[in-house]
């Protein structure tokens, strides 16, 4: 059986099970022909039928491991690294607005606000270099890089997804007019500038040098 | 039409697979064997055909593969439903029957 299933791409473990698995059926499947009075050439024939293309099994086989091989990938290089920023994203946004007093949202100096928005953006451009360097670490490509590094947006799409929906309920029940909507539709500009626009550019400023540190050093490789 | 049918093909694979496990777990042979008997030998897998789904079907946690050892000191791999596969099960079943009913609307089909 080996040599036919020799185009398998899984580790040695998984190929001595697979290939057990298989040798168990065609066991049975000639057993189950010798008792139903089968000669033994005739067993043997009614077995193999199960198999008539050694090939194409090989290569569904393969097929279905690499979707487990993808669907693994996938956890460690986006998800895993993906959903800690956007944790710690939720977190670091769940301790400002805890610890910043009522009055300091409202402060009438203009640096007050630049040095929070600044830190805020510096915050989240960490955050995407972190979840693209981790990315990187454990082999994700430059696109799982960046899904792993933009992965906190979510929760920013899902706030502004509330707040937006939210606010179209309040009109409609209030009987909205093209005006309340033209109207809204400033603050629902700045919202998408601030909540997605702003900490989105942050944090592919924070994957851009991990999604080209790569590529940089396959062009080197590909120099030698 | 190529890829509906190979959609079809696989979803009514999962169907009977799933549906065979619905009452204890079995190894591979004998899911194919009792599927191939209970549909009077219309469904027939070869192992490029049921292996591969077998396969599918575990990693998307439908469900779980031990080894066991029979009394004559075989071993062989057999698959159980979880939680999930079960849910599947019954998801699908729903699935099927609504498209056999509007197969049935649309070609005058009898069912069995």
């Amino acid at each position: 059986m080996r040599p036919h299933l020799a185009s398998l791409r899984v580790d040695e473990r998984r190929r001595l099970e697979i290939e057990a698995e298989l040798a168990a059926h065609l066991e049975d499947a000639y057993n189950g022909a010798v008792r139903r009075g089968c000669s033994d050439a005739e067993a043997v024939a009614s077995a193999m039928e199960r198999v008539p293309d050694w090939g194409a099994l090989a290569v569904a086989v393969n097929q279905a491991t690499d979707e487990r091989a993808m669907m693994t990938r996938h956890a460690r290089t986006v998800l895993l690294p993906g959903t800690t920023m956007l944790v710690a994203a939720a977190a670091g946004m769940a301790v400002t607005l805890s610890a910043t007093p009522a009055d300091r949202w409202a402060d009438p100096r203009w640096y007050v606000h630049a040095i929070a928005a600044g830190l805020a953006l510096l915050f989240y451009l960490v955050l995407g270099a972190i979840g693209a360097a981790w990315s990187r670490h454990v082999g994700g490509s430059p696109g799982e890089r960046l899904a792993a590094g933009a992965f906190p947006l979510v929760l920013h799409v899902a706030v502004v997804g509330l707040g937006v929906g939210e606010d179209m309920l309040f009109a409609l029940s209030r009987g909205a007019t093209g005006q309340h909507l033209g109207i809204h539709l400033a603050s629902i500009s700045r919202m998408i500038l601030i909540m997605l626009v702003a900490p989105g550019t942050a944090l592919l400023l924070g994957v851009l040098p991990f999604a080209r540190l790569r590529r940089q050093a396959s062009v080197q490789s590909g120099h030698r | 039409m190529a890829t509906m049918n190979a959609s079809i093909k696989r979803g009514s694979a999962e169907l009977a697979v799933l549906a065979v496990l619905e009452h204890q777990p079995l190894h591979g042979y004998e899911i194919a064997r009792r599927i191939e008997q209970q549909s009077d030998g219309a469904l027939k897998f070869t192992l490029a055909s049921l292996y591969p789904l077998l396969y599918r079907m575990e990693t998307r946690g439908w469900t779980k593969a031990t080894w066991e050892t029979t009394p004559a000191g075989v071993r062989r791999r057999c698959y159980g439903l979880t939680a999930k596969g079960v849910k599947q099960l019954d998801a699908t079943r729903r699935e099927w029957d609504v498209f056999f009913q509007a197969l049935s609307r649309i070609g005058g089909l009898r069912r069995a």
